[in-house]
């Protein structure tokens, strides 16, 4: 699903410049749970978006899903994106106006679906990450677990082959926490998507198939 | 070091401080461009050239020393009298208006001499003392030793009553030649000395008459050339020219603006109150920004204070940037403002540039608001740290109205962009209402200038006749007859009563029909018809001032007869206020004859102009001059005060609409990871945008129809009836206006959003 080779990505600000990956590789099967884990600043959350497209290497070749990134421009990025890729975010990011449901639906009728088409999906995704009834709240109305559920069935809903998650448990409580681990895997499980976290969390650290570890802009396989 | 971080914070985000410089700048332009512009044409009108010279006679006046003038004026031989019209109120309260003369007692005219009727002669030196008309003195109850207060520019003041004196040249005959009538407007002749009339300057008066005799030997065709071009000179609009055989007279007024000199400073405090309203606004934007960073310093045990302080430092020193850019603005809308006046006028205007504008008012503007950054300041320091070091919680919560439905048909962009106005209708609504009135503003200020445009237009389109002549008493005017074609047209004094008020007007006869008046005339109502003897058509200033209405009975008594009811039937619009028009056979036997020059030829006005006989003549060009004059100056300064509202209105719409993107960065970019096209979060911005104009739009409807009531009622007292019927001009602007910003900012928001990188805004807490 993921084939990284020497991958390189450096931050400028000015005349500073920050090299964060340094010739990383990788590579990650479909269907696993592919946990990264690392040092803060060590480029985690970088390797999730270039895999995810949000920006290009610097250098190398980066392959997912069958989409060259490495020579992808903005707009081949964004059609990757809107194919294969569901995000889950630390901070949740839903929208503060929209329902859950409506957050849900937002982004299927963007992405084209029909409205009759995107009630319907959005309706079983939160039936299945447990918000049966609460569809009509904002997210101002729902607690942390809620909205980060909200979010997972959000990235969900396309049935994206590949789902990407920068800390998904980062702005919970314990419990909250192991909750949507629980969540997380059993979806995955039962729609074999092939997912790619960045955490700190020992537990999503243990529901993983893979670990990459990143350490002085490199990515080593541990265990799985 | 605090104010170190705190100054790089906010030099950091332009978006968000460049509305609080910008507003600070409208607001200090506004009021020093307007301040600056009157002050300088005050000032000028102040001071009077050096030296005015003519060949018969020379004159020096100094602005800077008013106590010269007299002696400069009074050694002119050639100055006879000085007019000027006012109010005037006798000690039982009782008010009227009053021609105000100043003789120089130590002349004899051989003409237009104030017949003295009884009591002593004006004394020179005699400052309190005036002589008034007998009929006048009679109507009002006075008499010789009671006081008079007039209620003058300048020259006002209580004043005693030393005699009683008629003037013939204010009396004409009517058809009943054994009746003398006093012109219309001048029936109350007060004569002044003139040591009390020279304590002032007659040039700052609006209305003054001058009088100008030749000497012995002198051309008058010359001295009145020579006067005619000191007073163009002067910037002197001249109007009525009298001629006889030894004198002349002209009366001549500068372009002043009454009405612009009451509303404008009311406009610079709605101004000022809006600039101050968006800019609160966008200061308390800022400072929420920086709420997390006053969290971290008092976590490391910085007191609040000092952080209050830092901030109070900055939001100053934005306020001295608006300051100074609002300055810049001033200097060039005040220059705007006098160039207007003068190309309106024609007055010169003796001062140097305006230049930066007085220093200690802007800075005082400037320091003025800052303290009001204490509310937003402490607002917000007042939070436990805690709370400020927490991201912002969501401020949309409740139930959800049940209109959001209705939402549900339209394209997901476009109803998640409603959605925000919707369900988070109280940031919406205020920045609406800010919006909503500086496009009021703009949109009034055009609105009201068309309308007053529209409406002189039409006012000079009513007038057909080319010029309009006076006979005056003895002349003989039927070898000026020949040749030209003129209608008769009747005038009389007239003394009305309606619900127990009492009034004076000049009620004036046209022929029925008459090619004198057009259906532009007519406001309200039908004109007057062959048999309508028993009823009268009104000016529209008097119907405001009276509350008359149509069908209101009046009773009115024309010269020396009886009232007779007369039944209002029409409206009209006339420059003239306190004007009445009946039936040519209501006027038998009291009206002075007037003839009106229906069509003539430029060489024939000139002719008549030139006649030896004594006259009136006023040229419908020289009217129709003035007041497109007049009008073209109140139109053009009005319009740069809607500019500017425009100008306001588009900064804080635009910062309205980058501060809720820029605010929501991190759900746009999450919509974009997910795959979203950028278009889509664009349409959200663009469909939120114009929602939100439209709101503002529709709340400036009524303000503009209440402000532009507010100019009406205001150009009323002024003697002046504005029909407002622009509905299509007033719904294009207030919703055209805002709109169109919002469709403006379009390029902006594209950028923004092309611009931000998605990971780094992922990255963003909200």
């Amino acid at each position: 699903m993921v084939h990284g080779r020497g991958l390189v990505r450096t931050y400028r600000s000015g005349p500073v410049e920050t090299p964060v990956l340094q010739g990383a590789d990788l590579d990650i099967e479909a269907g696993s749970f592919a946990v990264i884990v690392g040092p803060s600043g060590s480029g985690k959350t970088t390797l999730l978006n270039l895999i995810g497209g949000l920006e290009p290497p610097d250098a190398g070749t980066l392959q997912v899903a069958g989409v060259d990134l490495g020579r992808a421009d903005d707009a081949a990025r964004q059609a990757f994106r809107r194919a294969h890729v569901g995000w889950v975010f630390q901070f949740f990011h839903l929208l503060p106006v929209l329902t859950a449901a409506e957050n849900v639906r937002v982004v299927l009728e963007g992405l084209g679906v029909s409205k009759r088409e995107a009630r319907d999906s959005a309706s079983e995704m939160l039936a299945r990450v447990g918000l049966s009834g609460k569809e009509d709240r904002l997210p101002g109305q729902l607690s942390g677990g809620e909205q980060q559920r909200v979010g997972l069935a959000r990235a969900l809903a396309k049935r994206p082959p590949l789902l990407l998650a920068d800390e998904p448990t980062g702005s919970l409580d314990r419990r909250l926490g192991e909750d949507i681990v629980e969540l997380l895997t059993a979806l995955v499980a039962e729609t074999r998507t092939t997912v790619v976290t960045v955490t700190h969390d020992p537990k999503v650290v243990r529901a993983g198939t893979e670990v990459l570890e990143i350490r002085d802009g490199r990515v080593s396989r541990s265990s799985g | 070091m605090i104010l170190a971080a705190v100054a790089r914070h906010v030099l950091r985000a332009p978006a968000r401080w460049l509305p609080v410089v910008l507003l600070v700048a409208v607001a200090v332009a506004v009021y020093g461009g307007t301040g600056g512009g009157l002050r300088q044409i005050e000032r000028s009108t102040d001071q009077l050239y050096d030296e005015l010279v003519l060949p018969d006679l020379v004159f020096h006046v100094q602005g800077a020393t008013r106590q010269r003038v007299p002696k400069a004026l009074g050694d002119v031989r050639a100055a006879w009298f000085f007019e000027s019209q006012g109010l005037v109120e006798a000690s039982d309260g009782r008010a009227t208006m009053a021609t105000v003369r100043s003789t120089f007692p130590g002349r004899d005219p051989a003409v237009d001499r104030p017949r003295l009727m009884a009591g002593d002669p004006l004394a020179a030196g005699d400052v309190d003392g005036v002589w008034v008309d007998p009929r006048w003195a009679e109507e009002h109850g006075v008499s010789i030793g009671d006081s008079l207060h007039l209620e003058l520019p300048l020259i006002g003041g209580d004043v005693v009553i030393r005699g009683l004196a008629v003037y013939p040249d204010h009396l004409l005959t009517s058809a009943d030649e054994s009746a003398t009538m006093p012109v219309p407007g001048t029936r109350a002749v007060i004569t002044l000395s003139e040591e009390r009339l020279f304590r002032r300057l007659m040039w700052r008066t609006p209305v003054n008459r001058l009088a100008v005799k030749a000497r012995e030997g002198q051309d008058l065709d010359a001295v009145q050339s020579n006067v005619s071009a000191l007073l163009d000179e002067a910037g002197f609009e001249v109007g009525r020219v009298e001629r006889g055989d030894e004198l002349f007279s002209v009366v001549c007024h500068r372009g002043r603006i009454t009405t612009m000199r009451d509303t404008l400073p009311a406009m610079v405090l709605v101004f000022q109150g809006l600039a101050a309203l968006g800019w609160f606004l966008a200061l308390g934007r800022l400072i929420e920004q920086w709420r997390t960073s006053a969290g971290t310093l008092r976590a490391f045990g910085i007191g609040t204070p000092r952080i209050a302080v830092a901030w109070l430092v900055v939001v100053a020193g934005l306020n001295g940037l608006g300051a100074l850019l609002g300055a810049a603005t001033a200097r060039v809308l005040g220059s705007s403002i006098v160039a207007s006046y003068q190309q309106a006028t024609g007055f010169p205007l003796l001062l140097g540039s305006i230049g930066w504008g007085p220093t200690f008012e802007v800075l005082a503007f400037t320091a003025a608001w800052v303290p009001f950054a204490l509310v937003p300041v402490l607002r917000t320091l007042s939070q436990p740290t805690t709370a400020l070091l927490n991201p912002r919680a969501s401020s949309v919560h409740g139930t959800l109205p049940a209109s959001s439905r209705l939402l549900d048909p339209l394209p997901p962009a476009v109803r998640l962009g409603l959605l925000r106005i919707v369900r988070a209708p109280g940031l919406a609504l205020t920045t609406a209402v800010s919006i909503a009135g500086t496009v009021g503003i703009a949109a009034s200020m055009w609105v009201f200038s068309t309308a007053h445009r529209d409406n002189v237009e039409a006012m000079l389109t009513a007038r057909q006749w080319d010029a309009v002549w006076v006979a005056r008493p003895g002349s003989d005017a039927s070898d000026l007859l020949d040749g030209h074609r003129w209608e008769p047209v009747a005038t009389a004094n007239a003394r009305l009563a309606f619900e127990g008020r009492r009034f004076e007007a000049q009620a004036v006869a046209y022929p029925i029909p008459s090619t004198l008046q057009s259906d532009a005339w007519m406001v309200e109502g039908r004109p007057l018809g062959p048999n309508d003897t028993g009823d009268v058509l009104v000016g529209t200033r008097d119907r405001t001032a009276y509350d008359l209405a149509l069908g209101d009975e009046l009773s009115v008594s024309l010269g020396s007869a009886e009232p007779v009811p007369l039944r209002i039937v029409g409206f009209v619009n006339a420059f003239s206020r306190d004007q009445i028009v009946v039936h040519p056979r209501a006027l038998d036997g009291v009206a002075t004859g007037e003839l009106a020059l229906v069509e003539s030829d430029e060489a024939g006005l000139d002719a008549l102009a030139r006649s030896p006989r004594t006259g009136v003549l006023l040229r419908r060009d020289d009217l129709a001059r003035t007041a497109r004059a007049v009008t073209g100056n109140f139109v053009i300064t009005v319009r740069i005060y809607g500019g500017l509202g425009a100008i306001a209105a588009w900064v804080l719409l635009t910062s309205a609409l980058l501060t809720r993107l820029r605010d929501r960065e991190a759900q746009t970019a999450a919509l974009s990871a997910l795959g979203l096209p950028a278009g889509f979060a664009f349409r959200a911005a663009l469909a939120e945008g114009l929602c939100l104009a439209l709101i503002a739009g529709l709340l400036a409807i009524p303000l503009v129809y209440a402000s532009c009531t507010a100019f009406q009622a205001r150009f009323a007292e002024a003697g002046m009836y504005v029909p407002l019927h622009h509905d299509a001009l007033l719904l294009t602007l207030c919703l055209g206006l805002p709109l169109g910003v919002a469709l403006t900012v379009a390029p902006a928001i594209l950028r923004h959003l092309r611009r931000t990188p998605l990971a780094a805004a992922l990255s963003h807490r909200e």
